[in-house]
């Protein structure tokens, strides 16, 4: 049987890879350093699989269709954005365990959105980039996009429950295959908005306290006001975080790094969810 | 219609290179496949992303939009146009 062997949660944010002008070397250091060690623990891990649960950002959905979940079963590629700095490559699937979940999903009550041929956008490809791609070649991956930053949201219970669904899957995969959960985005930040650049720093201390205590109950009652006021837009992605932390039956946290960097318009915080 | 209408303009351009060339070479041409107030085609051509924002558009739209017509220097201006001080 499958079986989650660890989980991580950290930022997506492109400009990691982009290297804008302005950027505090010393900051992404620290940053790329915590996901070099993620790499290095879903090495030690003895991964097979990982699936990680991201956000789309107006580049693979448009207006005229924005699932509220939606996972890639076939060909993927990425990434989208031409500018990250990241050569456009094909990505390792896991379609059978994929086709899996979403089975399972139809079962339980989830009606997934499928993708046969995505190409990934940083919701997804950083985190691969950077953590799975350096953990070994052979790595497989499950790319899945909830709708945190695209409106209309997904709501916080939805994400708990889409990913408590999602650990039940694998656990019933009858193949002997070690998975490791991706939970990306965050923490506060402001894309577009008048407040662009802005870091709340206390918001950030306080969802990456939570993480390291385990307290699911705390962060899946944060409010979307509260979080568009006090985190910014972008920290609705913390969506994807509780959807990660939902695939375990419980777990506290231990941050890797946090780095407010308001050059690349975002408090950067790398955790491992320790089982 | 909608601003959902303007905000299916402008994705279109981020999605479509064709139409990014399109928009580039005749804004209004562009802007006639779409089903626009004045009001909305000027924000358009004019990428009056503050306006839009107000108005309830995306900004991950706009963000996006305005770098890819300007390029990834324009940046600063993004901010400027938002109502940040931005030292030139």
């Amino acid at each position: 049987m499958a079986n989650i062997v660890g989980a991580f949660c950290m930022p997506h944010d492109p400009y990691l890879t982009a290297s804008p002008p302005n950027t505090n070397q010393q900051q992404l250091n620290n940053v790329l350093g915590a996901f070099a060690k993620v790499a290095d623990r879903v090495k030690e891990l003895k991964a097979d699989t990982v699936i990680t649960i991201g956000s789309d950002h107006y580049c693979m959905f448009g207006p005229q269709l924005i699932p509220a979940y939606a996972i890639g079963i076939g060909d993927l590629t990425g990434p989208m954005e031409p500018w990250m700095g990241i050569e456009q490559q094909v990505v390792n699937d896991n379609r059978e365990m994929a086709q899996h979940i979403l089975q399972y999903g139809a079962a339980n009550g989830f009606d997934w959105a499928a993708s046969k041929t995505m190409c990934l956008d940083h919701g997804t490809i950083l985190p691969i980039h950077l953590s799975v791609t350096p953990a070994g070649k052979q790595m497989k991956n499950i790319p899945i996009y909830i709708s945190s930053t695209l409106e209309p949201f997904i709501s916080m219970q939805r994400s708990h429950q889409l990913g408590k669904m999602i650990g039940d899957a694998v656990r019933s995969w009858p193949v002997d295959e070690r998975v490791v959960i991706f939970g990306t985005g965050g923490i506060s930040h402001w894309v577009g908005t008048r407040e662009m650049g802005k870091v709340n720093e206390a918001f950030d201390h306080w969802i990456l306290d939570l993480t390291e205590k385990g307290d699911l109950a705390t962060l899946m009652s944060i409010e979307d006001s509260y979080f568009l006021e006090h985190g910014g837009n972008g920290s609705l992605e913390i969506k994807n975080w509780v959807c990660a932390m939902s695939t375990l039956p419980g777990f506290t946290g231990e941050t890797y790094c946090y780095e407010p960097m308001p050059e690349l318009i975002t408090g950067l915080g790398v955790a491992e969810l320790i089982l | 219609m909608s601003i959902f209408m303007l905000e299916k303009a402008l994705w279109d351009l981020g999605d479509d290179p064709h139409k990014a060339a399109a928009y580039r070479e005749n804004p209004n041409g562009y802007l006639d496949n779409y089903i626009l107030t004045d009001r909305e085609r000027n924000q358009v051509i004019n990428l009056e992303v503050d306006q839009m924002a107000d108005d309830g558009v995306s900004t991950l739209l706009t963000l996006m939009v305005y770098i890819m017509i300007r390029g990834t220097e324009s940046f600063p201006d993004y901010l400027r146009k938002m109502g940040q001080e931005i030292p030139a």
